[in-house]
């Protein structure tokens, strides 16, 4: 009997050293990847950075229309961004309803490219329709930075191994004029991701 | 008495290998998909690890299937039908602890059985640098940057009194593995610190893609990590610096090395060698131009480096588990003498001491697919060079046809996987022989224009715009984009989006169903679009009777040609 005891203790022993971790954490992310849903929560941080700007300070409903057209972004991050994911950042935030009303109220059209629209339908976005006839006159740009940090806790079952990561992103935003690119506009958003578990695992 | 724990004990012995044949065949390894790489069948390693691929995101071969993958279709050329495999994969390695819920279970039925294959560090670097080489060949310099960097993770490096212990240890692999899970060895206490990738090739596709991107500062950085681990690749690096190339040549050769069990129980992992390693330069030519590089990186280096392999305190543990419930049990049989209840209980424990014991073998599993050496090559092609020549010093090569290679305003790229099998059949002055939807319909004119199932010499995907071509070779204006894509269909032939995203096809040049172009410059391009095909046989009625109409035709107009010549001459 207190070899069967014995076992069992051994056994608990043994499978605590993963499941007392499992048990232990929380239900955080497994992944730093930049997810859609990230980038359209960048929309309010644009919205407000424009609103409060003085490029659309010197517009209001009267001023000529201006066409903007959002650009794939350009992937200076450390993750893997998909074509979707680049279209996201740009025409996703130009697009969302807090964006789009905004420019409404001072005569700005976005168009979102043809090549974008799919992707944005998949998020709920309406793409709007594409007027070739209306060429655009400005272009609505985005970087992604960002810095990866990894750290051991001594939390996950292999003590001694990088168990956290942190990716802070950086999208630079930018309109510039089709002919010529002056730059009339830049603002940014920043969001971080952490995630646990073993990297290597 | 004594006879019956002696009795047990030999019994549990004698069905250990039984329970081992149950609970951990040592599965999971795919000798085949080795010998077609071996061998240069890239196509068919291709074919058969897609057909073989797991949706279940749950299976636990989920990712290693997708590394045998990614290898086979980047050697075969066809990497662009695999982009949604190529995702997962790339997210699941970014995804940490997979496997950190099956801990529990992998104790009891063992690893094989229980765990996700994340593969071994230096796999997971190596799963990166593929998948930012495609990024590469598409020219997504961005992501191909991303992922290059996320090759280069941190290392573990383990140390003792301040010092490395690379220098100062067994050379018993399996001993220092053992060292290094106990935490200690005779001379004291180990102890481990974080240290940079020393991972070269990862090095140089990062500088490569910043260069590329745009980023010089991180080329610099990129290529100060290079300098510090590798040295001797400092003149590759420069030439990517100073922009010296319009053409750069990735190359790799050898087997990825095999993993076996090791050690008490078998339960370390260790990587043996499949193909040696060697310090031969790459050379990279054509007429007015002759370049070298030398080996970016031994993946054998990698695998038998401690620091580029997990550790193995679970197995460990288990072994343990397993050794001590088997010693007890015999112990509690021994001494029970005619106790036998106390028999019974002595008897169970141990067996199931023997099961842990059985399943405590180390897994196996690996991605047979990856080479064991990589190179990179800058180099600066003529612009009239037709054809480049790729080889390994005292070893293979292969020459590539430059069309399609390298275009105006941005460098060409090339992977080639060299090895004997390639060298044996690749002609030695290749052209494009079939018109294709990579480098066009130039080449073929007359009724070698006609598409390849119509008795022809192009294997263009049917659209629109090669009709005219098509037309003007000679068929019949009845028969229009839809009626051609409609013959293909009765052959059960698949081409446009379809084939580009299936992997399981072979070429209907090599009587396989699929119309497709790898790309330019990469083996399976060279086997397929530079090598003379048999012959289609025509397998629908609707085809034959195409062909049937035309070849009357033809005769018809044979015979008028005929007639006016009889008449001229006369």
């Amino acid at each position: 009997m207190r070899i069967v005891c014995w076992f069992l203790l051994l056994i608990g022993v043994g499978s605590g050293a993963g499941s007392g971790v499992g048990c232990a954490a929380t239900p955080e992310s497994r992944t730093t990847r930049l997810q859609a849903a990230d980038v359209l929560g960048a929309a309010d941080d644009v919205r407000e950075q424009l609103a409060q700007s003085d490029f659309l300070a010197q517009r209001g409903a009267t001023s000529p229309e201006m066409v903007l057209l959002p650009t794939i972004a350009t992937n200076r991050s450390d993750d893997r961004l998909t074509d979707g994911e680049r279209w996201m950042v740009t025409a996703g935030v130009a697009r969302a309803p807090a964006v789009l009303g905004l420019m409404r109220e001072k005569n700005i059209a976005v168009q979102a490219p043809p090549t974008a629209a799919g992707f944005l339908e998949q998020y709920g976005i309406d793409p709007g329709a594409h007027d070739r006839a209306n060429l655009p006159t400005h272009l609505f740009t985005a970087e992604v930075a960002s810095i990866a940090r990894a750290a051991a806790t001594g939390l996950s079952s292999d003590a001694r191994a990088l168990d956290e990561r942190r990716d802070t992103y950086f999208v630079r935003y930018e309109i510039v004029e089709a002919t010529g690119r002056r730059v009339l506009w830049n603002g940014s958003a920043e969001l971080a991701r952490r995630a646990t578990g073993l990297l290597i695992d | 008495m004594r006879s019956r724990p002696i009795h047990v004990a030999a019994s549990l012995a004698r069905g250990r290998w039984c329970l081992s044949a149950i609970g951990c065949a040592a599965g999971g390894v795919n000798e085949q998909l080795r010998a077609d790489m071996i061998a240069g069948r890239y196509a068919t390693a291709r074919a058969e690890a897609a057909s073989n691929i797991s949706n279940n995101r749950e299976d636990r071969d989920y990712l290693l299937d997708r590394v045998r993958l990614l290898a086979a279709a980047m050697a075969d050329g066809t990497d662009r039908m695999i982009e949604p495999e190529i995702a997962e994969l790339y997210d699941l390695l970014r995804t940490q602890g997979l496997n950190e819920d099956r801990t529990a279970a992998s104790v009891v039925v063992g690893e094989r059985n229980a765990r996700i294959w994340k593969g071994e560090p230096f796999e997971q670097a190596l799963a990166y640098a593929y998948i930012g080489l495609h990024d590469a060949l598409d020219g997504d310099w961005g992501n191909a940057r991303a992922t290059a960097r996320n090759a280069l993770f941190l290392l573990r490096d383990f140390e003792r009194s301040g010092g490395s212990l690379a220098d100062s240890w067994s050379d018993d692999p399996v001993a220092q593995r053992e060292a290094v899970i106990e935490g200690a060895d005779p001379d004291g206490p180990i102890g481990y610190r974080p240290v940079a990738s020393d991972f070269e090739f990862g090095y140089l596709l990062l500088a490569l893609a910043a260069q590329e991107a745009g980023y010089p500062e991180e080329v610099d950085d990129a290529l100060r990590g290079l300098d510090a681990i590798a040295p001797e690749l400092n003149d590759l690096g420069r030439r990517i610096r100073a922009g010296e190339y319009n053409l750069i040549v990735v190359a790799s050769a050898g087997s990825a090395p095999r993993k076996v069990q090791a050690g008490p129980d078998g339960a370390i992992g260790l990587f043996r060698p499949t193909a040696r390693s060697g310090r031969e330069l790459l050379f990279v030519g054509t007429d007015g131009m002759s370049a070298s590089a030398p080996v970016a990186t031994d993946i054998n280096r990698m695998a038998e480096d401690l620091r580029w392999t997990s550790l193995e305190e679970l197995r460990t543990a288990r072994a343990a588990i397993g050794r001590l419930l088997v010693g007890g049990g015999v112990v509690t049989a021994a001494a029970s003498d005619d106790n036998e209840t106390a028999l019974a209980i002595g008897a169970g424990v141990a067996a199931i001491g023997a099961l842990l014991l059985a399943n405590a073998g180390a897994d196996v599993r690996h991605a047979e697919t990856l080479p064991q050496r990589l190179y990179l090559a800058p180099v600066m092609l003529p612009a009239d060079a037709k054809t480049v020549r790729v080889e390994i010093n005292g070893g293979p090569g292969v020459t590539l046809p430059t069309a399609g290679l390298v275009g105006p305003g941005a460098p060409g790229i090339v992977y080639v996987r060299l090895n004997e099998g390639v060298a044996n059949w690749a002609p030695s002055d290749p052209h494009v022989r079939y018109a294709n939807d990579a480098t066009g319909g130039a080449g073929p004119v007359g009724r070698d224009a006609l598409p390849y199932v119509l008795g022809g010499r192009d294997v263009r995907t049917p659209s629109v715009s090669v009709m005219e071509d098509y037309w003007r070779a000679g068929l019949p204006r009845t028969i229009g984009v839809n009626e051609l894509r409609e013959l293909y269909q009765a052959e059960e032939i698949v081409f446009g989006e379809s084939a580009e995203r299936d992997p399981t096809l072979r070429h209907v040049l090599e009587n396989g169903d699929g119309l497709y172009t790898p790309r330019p410059g990469s083996i399976g391009f060279v086997r397929l679009i530079c090598r003379e095909a048999p012959a289609y046989e025509p397998r629908s009625a609707a085809l034959q009777a195409v062909r049937a109409a035309m070849e009357s035709e033809m005769r018809v107009s044979l015979n008028a040609e005929d007639s006016a010549m009889e008449r001229n001459g006369r």
